[in-house]
């Protein structure tokens, strides 16, 4: 997820106080964007994990089984989002 | 003894194979952008944009590596295995989209010459260029960030696994500066999409891993079991991608009617 050049060298080029703000805040929000840039799919991963951190502890299943479960939803999270996408 | 020494090489070769892939796909991105920096603007600001975002990198290792040690791991490995999958189902999503035709190949050469062609409206300075080194300065720190990540989220999970991390970012680092050298070009041949879908895999085996360890799940065969989620990863990714195939031939053909 290259920061295109010419984007970071007209940031670059304004008055300095200004540019150094802007740099951080770009990075800042590249950085935020290495996590999120499709909403719904992060949504899903965090609703699945959150969801899986309160049940799957209380669970009286062997532990293969509770790997299992966490496994399956987010193997299906990034497929549904492709097809999804894909449908568009 | 031999089994010991086989039983550790399995459980480190995934980390230093997912640290060097993904390290190189960043290190190959950015290399692109230095290099049409430094062709346009000149070499020497340029170069020293890149060395001193390395440097800062390098701190935050050192800083973030000890500050890591000093948190449980449990909560190292939820925090670190939750970061792992946003940034490796994102990954996955994205490369069963590009192999499926849906979305277009990111082409390495076409995005030097954007790039090259941009800066060119930017005027040039004698001196010190502030722009160049502003500009490799900005995307080493925002590759290396990611580098960064990669290598501690990979390696922070579990004991003993930080230093094959850092072997596998510094050995992706020294052929990606060594290949730059060499033949002075972006690294086009390099198959990125084909690489993006093995880091995804690996990335996202190993955040399942990482969370599940976190919430106390005993995987059978300990770090093996990262194995057998790679092979689920990859199956599954592989299902994704004869879906969406579908799904576009599907839209397409209804689309003609």
């Amino acid at each position: 997820m290259a920061l295109p050049a010419a984007k970071a060298m007209g940031i670059c080029n304004r008055k300095q106080l200004g540019g150094d703000v802007k740099i951080i805040k770009t990075i800042s929000t590249e950085i935020f964007g290495l996590f999120i840039d499709d909403g719904s799919l992060a949504i899903a991963i965090v609703i699945w994990l959150a969801g899986a951190g309160i049940v799957i502890p209380h669970l009286i299943i062997s532990p293969l089984f509770k790997g299992v479960i966490l496994f399956i939803g987010l193997a299906v999270i990034p497929v549904e989002s492709a097809i999804r996408r894909a449908r568009r | 003894m031999l089994h010991v020494v086989t039983t550790q090489w399995l459980s480190a070769g995934p980390t230093v194979l997912a640290a060097f892939l993904a390290s190189l796909v960043e290190f190959v991105e950015a290399l692109t952008i230095i290099l049409a920096v430094g062709s346009v603007r000149g070499w020497r600001d340029a170069i020293g944009g890149a060395a001193a975002a390395s440097a800062i990198l390098l701190l935050l290792i050192l800083v973030l590596g000890s500050a890591l040690s000093q948190i449980p791991l449990h909560i190292v490995q939820i925090v670190v295995g939750a970061l792992l999958l946003l940034f490796g189902l994102r990954w996955l999503r994205k490369a069963i989209l590009r192999s499926a035709g849906v979305i277009p190949l990111h082409d390495e050469a076409e995005a030097f010459a954007k790039e090259r062609q941009a800066i060119q409206k930017f005027g040039k300075v004698r001196g010190f260029d502030r722009v160049a080194f502003g500009a490799s300065f900005q995307i080493t720190m925002l590759e290396g960030t990611e580098v960064v990540f990669i290598v501690i989220a990979v390696g922070a999970g579990g004991t003993g696994f930080l230093v094959p991390a850092g072997i596998g970012a510094l050995a992706a680092f020294v052929l990606v500066i060594l290949l730059g050298v060499t033949i002075h070009k972006p690294l086009s041949a390099v198959p990125e999409n084909t690489l993006k879908f093995i880091v995804g895999i690996l990335l996202s085996a190993f955040g399942c891993f990482w969370f599940g360890e976190g919430l106390n799940i005993s995987w059978p065969g300990s770090d093996l079991s990262i194995l057998a989620l790679l092979l689920g990863f990859l199956i599954a990714s592989r299902v994704g991608v004869w879906l969406c195939r579908r799904q576009k031939r599907w839209v397409s053909a209804t689309a003609s009617n």
